[in-house]
């Protein structure tokens, strides 16, 4: 059951845009440092004033991005403001999320978590900034967008992003021996 | 194109490809796990609107009369393709360049997720048409690999494997269209089909 309230957002319906873009925006959040508790709670209530707005928004994922990350800095203070440094905590890997509970069996759960954690597990070890500049460029973000969300210029952007790509793909060519 | 690893350009290609899959697989079991409806509600609530009015949706996958039999018809469908890939992944080295064997087993990863996800009726359709798209897509890199380094095809690296042993029914590509179109049709048969529009996938 869902529901049809004929708000549009970037031409698609409210609806049909929260579920192609709810996780990614809790993700994006969890990333600034937040839990997952603090992220949904900023994400739900990004949604909500998306809703409320009556002018036209150009890039609603960006917009949404910007106001949950405001969002769960204010009502953090243990969060640095957006000038500051970003959380530079990397996410160990018992806290990646794992399969969710309603699969047919364990066996499939294992097979659908190995590669996906693999990589997972190598992003979470990348420095915070890194982190946050690869996903959120793998979400579509543009470099100006992340640029602004994440308060640095857009040349940072893309040395972030080359310094992850480089690590990984030494970390890759490691894992792609070892398998071989 | 043939994929070279020592080219930097091929490189960055078949990583971003790997993240790419990774970081969608994580997006797909966090909308398996997530209330929607729920979620909706409580958007709703805190913007200080009026619940929307509740009408059935193609969106979700509702246990209903002829739900359970039309998600098994694809799981059916699901099973049938991963095994054929199954075939191909378990496959000697030398008929299973490493390159392609990972956009394999790629595929076979997201075909589990789309099998856990509908199964489990809580994959949203934008995503679910993107698995699948992802699968086709892998379907594709696979096949132009093993094309340029083997000189052989994925259709024919299956048949390698399984001889007449079944009839496949068609190649790969077109099982992975069929699938398309049965999901497709899992979302906007639900009732009213006339009525729905698709929802795109952002």
């Amino acid at each position: 059951m869902t529901s049809q309230s004929g708000v549009r957002v970037g031409g698609v319906d409210f609806e049909a845009f929260y579920r192609a873009n709810r996780s990614a925006l809790v993700r994006f959040v969890r990333l600034a440092g937040a839990t997952e508790e603090e992220a949904n709670d900023a994400a739900q209530t990004a949604f909500a004033r998306l809703l409320q707005v009556s002018y036209h928004i150009r890039e609603p994922m960006g917009w949404l991005c910007r106001t949950a990350l405001n969002d769960f800095r204010r009502s953090n203070p243990r969060v640095p403001s957006r000038r500051r440094k970003v959380i530079e905590r990397p996410i160990p890997p018992w806290e990646i999320p794992e399969p969710a509970a309603s699969v047919p069996s364990a066996a499939d759960v294992a097979a659908l978590g190995e590669q996906t954690r693999g990589v997972l597990t190598e992003l979470a070890l990348l420095p915070g900034k890194q982190r946050q500049v690869m996903v959120a460029h793998y979400d579509g973000l543009s470099h100006e967008q992340i640029a602004e969300l994440l308060g640095m210029g857009t040349d940072a952007v893309r040395q972030n992003l080359s310094r992850a790509r480089k690590t990984l793909r030494k970390r890759h060519v490691m894992l792609d021996e070892d398998a071989s | 194109m043939t994929f070279h690893r020592d080219r930097p350009d091929d490189r960055d290609t078949y990583l971003d490809q790997w993240v790419k899959a990774a970081l969608d697989a994580e997006l797909a079991q966090m909308d398996a796990a997530f209330d929607f409806p729920a979620g909706l509600q409580d958007v709703y609530a805190r913007a200080g609107l009026a619940g929307p009015v509740a009408v059935e949706s193609s969106s979700d996958l509702t246990p209903g009369a002829g739900g359970h039999s039309a998600i098994q018809a694809v799981v059916d469908h699901i099973e049938m393709l991963d095994a054929l890939l199954g075939v191909v992944t378990t496959s000697e080295k030398d008929t299973s360049p490493q390159q392609g064997v990972m956009y394999l087993r790629m595929a076979r990863q997201f075909l589990l997720q789309l099998r856990i996800g509908l199964t489990a009726r809580r994959l949203p359709q934008a995503r679910a048409i993107q698995l699948v798209d992802t699968i086709a897509h892998n379907l594709t890199e696979t096949d132009r690999i093993l094309r340029a380094q083997q000189g052989m095809s994925l259709q024919d690296a299956v048949h390698a494997r399984i001889g007449e042993l079944r009839d496949v029914g068609g190649d790969l590509n077109h099982q992975a269209q069929r699938l398309r179109e049965k999901v497709w049709r899992l979302f906007t048969d639900v009732d009213e089909p006339a009525s729905r529009s698709p929802i795109p996938t952002s």
